[in-house]
């Protein structure tokens, strides 16, 4: 129990003294995940928005299929994307393996299904007259569908935040594409990994309170905005 | 192409889920005439409604704008610029009564005469009062009036409003009314679907009735 405290406290002290490398895997992770949710965040909304509004064949298969890929084990992702990044691999001469573009490639997938799952049911659950009315009032089809983004940016918020969560706290695929190296790939859950495997708990320690301390955050955001949206309607 | 004079509709078909709803109908809208549709509820009205505005598209329909023929898809974008539809219970984006005008409002006009125009049509269908409330939290009467003022702003020269007057009490139903005659002076073609014609008898040119799915004038 007291060696817990211990390294709880060296933790704080850890995290408030500024400690240089702590800092820098905290900045790596943030700019990995960051990037990750800002190059699919279009693409896995927009397709949210399309499965929800228009009807085409497979529509629904693609719905299925989507939902099914939000259990993707973190790891077979990492595992798919090290194969097609390695030398061996189709996109081998890409050069990306144990980079951050290939951490970025690895989170992209991981949220992609989580970005379109929820955004399909915040649109879907948006009410038909938005388009109409958007629409009627001479809207093109694209200033209508960010008429609807608006309507509906609570729900979109939590779906960007839920995939952020998801991805800045997984381990398996960052360590397998980005290979845990210091300065360059190490982000909070590899090195939480390795800390804990050297027995040095006080990093571990700090760096999962960061995690907390993240999801703490978004999630009071979230509660903000939602809170101030159903004052306002 | 600047705003045409009349829209007509020819061998316009509608089925729902494989039943025929709306067949053969041959319907005019003209620039200042004012015109009502009644039907039974499940008629079709409302689908109707919505076909001609270009918000639903039909199994068949030829287009005449200003007599010159357009299929559907090629009307379509026509259909969108020079027409409205109004839902009987109309949607009211988050933000204010202001900020729902604004969104009708055409993007080349300068911003002052944007705020000029939205004073007088809130002056006009006396919700001045109003602007800085939450649009949605208004009742179902003035929410339908702040529509047919988004309605007007957006500058569409043919509007089909349905039930228009559903929710509201008798003075509003008298703004409303004072509202869409000014419209109308002003050369806007109002077609509006209700089973109380009665209330529009002093504006009234034509009475079309949606019945056997076919449109008959009175």
């Amino acid at each position: 129990m007291s060696s817990l405290t211990d390294a709880t406290l060296d933790a704080f002290h850890l995290l408030l003294s500024g400690d240089p490398d702590l800092w820098e895997i905290i900045g790596i992770s943030f700019r990995v995940s960051g990037t990750a949710i800002l190059v699919s965040a279009p693409f896995a909304l927009l397709t949210g928005f399309f499965l929800a509004y228009f009807k085409f064949p497979l529509r629904r298969v693609l719905i299925s299929l989507f939902n099914t890929l939000l259990a993707f084990p973190a790891v077979v992702v990492g595992l798919v994307v090290y194969l097609l990044l390695s030398n061996q691999g189709p996109l081998g001469d890409w050069k990306l393996l144990f980079t951050q573009g290939a951490m970025v490639i690895a989170q992209s997938i991981l949220c992609i299904p989580i970005l379109v799952s929820m955004g399909h049911s915040a649109f879907q659950a948006a009410d038909q007259r938005i388009w109409e009315t958007a629409r009627t009032l001479g809207k093109t089809p694209f200033a209508a569908f960010l008429v609807i983004v608006n309507e509906v940016k609570f729900g979109l918020l939590a779906a960007l935040f839920a995939g952020f969560g998801r991805i800045i706290a997984e381990v398996g695929a960052s360590m397998m594409v980005g290979g845990n190296i210091l300065h360059y790939t190490r982000n909070i859950p590899t090195a939480i990994a390795l800390e804990t495997s050297k027995g040095n708990f006080a990093q571990g320690i700090a760096l999962g309170m960061v995690l907390l301390f993240l999801a703490f955050f978004l999630n009071t955001t979230l509660q903000y905005f939602q809170g101030r949206g159903s004052l306002n309607h | 192409m600047t705003s045409p004079q009349q829209i007509a509709y020819t061998l316009l078909s509608k089925s729902w889920n494989n039943k025929p709803l709306i067949e053969c109908v041959n319907i005019t809208a003209t620039r200042g005439q004012f015109s009502v549709l009644c039907g039974e509820n499940g008629s079709g009205k409302t689908t109707l409604l919505k076909v001609m505005t270009g918000l639903v598209r039909p199994d068949h329909c030829q287009i005449f704008l200003n007599g010159k023929k357009f299929s559907w898809t090629r009307a379509r974008s026509h259909l969108i610029r020079h027409t409205l539809y109004l839902h009987q219970t109309p949607y009211m984006f988050s933000g204010s009564v202001y900020r729902n005008l604004t969104l009708s409002i055409n993007q080349s006009d300068s911003s002052a005469v944007q705020r000029k125009r939205m004073e007088e049509v809130l002056e006009m269908i006396e919700l001045d009062r109003l602007k800085h409330e939450s649009a949605k939290t208004l009742s179902g009467g003035q929410q339908q009036r702040v529509a047919l003022a988004r309605a007007s702003l957006n500058r569409s020269s043919f509007l089909f409003l349905d039930e228009p007057t559903a929710n509201m009490d008798t003075d509003s139903v008298k703004r409303t009314l004072d509202f869409m005659q000014k419209l109308k002076q002003g050369g806007t073609s109002i077609l509006v679907c209700t089973h109380s014609p009665e209330t529009f008898a002093g504006l009234l040119d034509r009475l079309l009735v949606l019945e056997d799915h076919v449109v008959h004038e009175q």
